[in-house]
């Protein structure tokens, strides 16, 4: 092995001292942890936007849960006044059967309507809104 | 009929709708604004038209409440562009109305005038601390708030002012410019209250405003200023000249541009005061007491540093009424029987409070449910509370509906009640819902904004869609059809819940904002010498 092979030298004043050589190191980390954490925030707003998609199709579900659940509400008290004032006995049956039938799909839809504010509701969505306030924190941070 | 917007109307901030409509005699369930390919805006219908009584005649009373109304903020992407607008109305029964296709021309935004460049702000005093005071000893809160009368917003500002000055070290200052019986309660409480003028917006007077208070602030040795109210913008911009810190308590929830033009008119605030009321909106402390609220401010303020304290009504003090009010005897004393199903609805007339269209919705239940009651509190004389005791009367409803004048004494109104009924179209998070779930009385609200974050479908109350006069009635409908046995555990829910909202904890967190706003504003002082 030659001397000019050498890995080891005496350092000259054109060596860079040691110091730098730590400080290139430990740049080099900073930028890769903040390559980690830029991905790490992408990956992130990703699933923010992909949930936010999902709230609001859950949204528009409820709200049209809620018009069908009020039209029929509404068609139910429609009958009931009709039924408060009807003059033929003949047609007592007829109305109880559509009051029977109203009711049922109105309690349905009721139903149907707690579910789906349970999954919307303030409590279940916390997470969700947390990781929003999260991201546009680090956005405009 | 659609009276605005006319065609060919030129706008700059808003697009302001009105009208009214009517299917065989009956309001709409429903009234949206189409503008452009935007998806449709929901417009507040129930607005009083009287003229539309008196043509109609005696045979439709419920045309008091035909009319709609509303305001669209103007999007940036808007701007230089003719819109092609309609309003579209949705009949009970599904029949549906569209007005003619009107053409709103938007004009860019107005920029500074030339008369901006003479605006200056003049520091008129530039004296020393008061002597004798040791900084930091008590802090010295100077409060602006818009009024001392008997409203929500006035009555949250009351119950942290009293527990502020009992519980923390600190001394107080009101100012207002509207007096109002809050005054007397404040004063022989030993704080003091200074009522003076509103304050001017027109640009040279604002200024000129703003300088007074400074000199205000400066001579009254004031560490923290605390603000009540979106509107209170000019003692804000005071604060932040004057270079005090300041804590802004915000309860609207209006998108700017629609505050803008309901409180200053379609042409809005000049240019120069616009910019300080959004500057002061993105410098301040601003405080919100529903997340809604505080995300729509978000969207609309850069760099709002805005945080949520939930407020609170005296618990402890509710739960002692309740004790101590026999609530059987104090029902007949307000004239209901046992078998009456009494629905409380606590706030100022006011058209965004919905007081008309509730009276309309209950019109539609009445003789369904014989045995309900619908108690009115917080009448006042303006034709909007007119035209829902007009609508009463002719409706034939005065045997089970009550209008009832705005009160201190609202305890035993809700002691006697079985449900709240919120029906607003525009609130952050009322008081009365609060109050009402500390009396274990269930609501029945309209979903908008905070109200969804206290009230839970089918387990302390029951929630509606907004706007909409079908979802109204049935969400009465609903709470009128509950059994005693489901009110019975509504009302349970209720009170353990509204634990979680005792005054108690509102002020400790205010008193803390303030003292850390005034900590870091003081250090970062003595750090530029």
């Amino acid at each position: 092995m030659s001397e000019s092979a050498s890995t080891e030298h005496e350092p000259t004043a054109d060596d860079p001292p040691q110091g730098l050589h730590e400080g290139d190191a430990a740049l080099d980390d900073a930028l890769r942890q903040r390559d980690d954490a830029s991905r790490a925030a992408a990956e992130l707003q990703t699933r923010v936007q992909a949930l936010v998609v999902q709230l609001d199709h859950q949204r528009s579900v409820a709200a049209n849960a809620a018009r069908e659940r009020d039209d029929y509400g509404m068609r139910l008290i429609d009958a009931e006044h009709r039924a408060a004032v009807i003059p033929d006995q003949s047609r007592v049956d007829e109305l109880a059967a559509e009051l029977a039938e109203v009711r049922q799909r109105l309690s349905d839809l009721e139903a149907e309507l707690r579910f789906t504010h349970g999954t919307l509701s303030w409590r279940v969505t916390a997470p969700l809104r947390s990781l929003r306030t999260r991201v546009s924190g680090r956005n405009s941070g | 009929m659609l009276d605005s917007p006319r065609d060919e109307r030129v706008v700059q901030g808003v697009i302001s709708f009105s009208g009214w409509v009517l299917f065989d005699g009956s309001p709409a369930d429903r009234i949206e604004a189409h503008i452009g390919g935007e998806p449709p805006v929901v417009l507040r219908r129930g607005v009083p038209r009287p003229d539309v009584v008196r043509s109609s005649g005696a045979g439709h009373p419920a045309a008091i409440g035909a009319g709609f109304s509303g305001s669209v903020p103007v999007q940036d992407r808007w701007r230089g562009t003719t819109l092609e607008v309609v309003v579209r109305a949705v009949a009970e029964g599904g029949d549906v109305w569209t007005s003619p296709l009107v053409h709103v021309q938007v004009r860019d935004r107005v920029g500074p005038v030339d008369e901006v460049d003479e605006l200056t702000l003049d520091v008129l005093w530039r004296g020393e601390e008061p002597a004798g005071r040791v900084p930091g000893d008590r802090p010295r809160v100077c409060v602006f708030t818009h009024s001392l009368n008997l409203g929500g917003g006035e009555l949250y500002l009351q119950e942290l002012l009293l527990r502020l000055h009992r519980e923390h070290p600190v001394e107080l200052l009101v100012v207002s410019p509207q007096d109002g019986p809050l005054k007397a309660e404040l004063r022989r409480a030993g704080i003091s209250v200074h009522i003076t003028t509103h304050h001017p917006v027109d640009p040279s007077r604002y200024l000129g405003r703003v300088s007074e208070l400074m000199m205000v602030l400066r001579a009254w040795g004031a560490d923290v200023v605390l603000v009540n109210t979106l509107g209170e913008f000019a003692p804000v911009d005071a604060a932040l000249e004057a270079d005090v810190p300041v804590v802004w308590a915000i309860h609207e929830s209006f998108e700017l541009d629609a505050f803008s033009d309901l409180l200053w008119g379609e042409r809005g605030l000049h240019p120069e005061v616009d910019r300080r009321w959004r500057r002061a909106l993105a410098s301040a402390n601003t405080v919100f007491e529903a997340e809604a609220t505080l995300r729509m401010f978000a969207d609309e303020v850069p760099g709002l540093r805005g945080r949520i304290i939930h407020y609170g009504v005296d618990v402890a003090e509710i739960a002692r009424y309740r004790r101590e009010h026999d609530r059987d005897r104090l029902r007949a004393d307000l004239g209901f029987e046992p078998q009456h199903t009494v629905l409380l609805c606590m706030g100022v007339f006011q058209e965004r409070k919905s007081q008309l269209a509730l009276v309309l919705a209950f019109a539609r239940l009445a003789v369904l449910f014989p045995d309900a009651r619908l108690v009115l509190v917080g009448d006042q004389s303006t034709n909007y509370a007119a035209a829902v005791r007009e609508a009463v009367d002719g409706l034939g409803l005065a045997d089970q509906v009550h209008v009832i004048p705005i009160q201190r004494d609202t305890y035993r109104w809700y002691h006697a009640a079985d449900v709240l009924v919120s029906a607003s179209d525009l609130e952050s998070l009322p008081r009365s819902v609060l109050e009402a779930m500390a009396f274990g009385l269930p609501t029945m609200a309209a979903d908008v904004f905070g109200l969804s974050e206290v009230i839970h479908d089918g387990v302390n109350g029951w929630l509606c869609r907004a706007s909409s006069g079908n979802a109204l009635t049935v969400g009465l409908r609903r709470a009128l059809e509950c059994s005693p046995g489901e009110r019975q555990q509504l009302s349970r829910a209720c009170l353990d819940a509204s634990t979680a909202h005792d005054s108690a904890h509102y002020p400790a967190e205010y008193f803390q904002l303030m003292t850390s706003a005034l900590a870091t504003h003081r250090a970062r002082r003595a750090a530029r010498g």
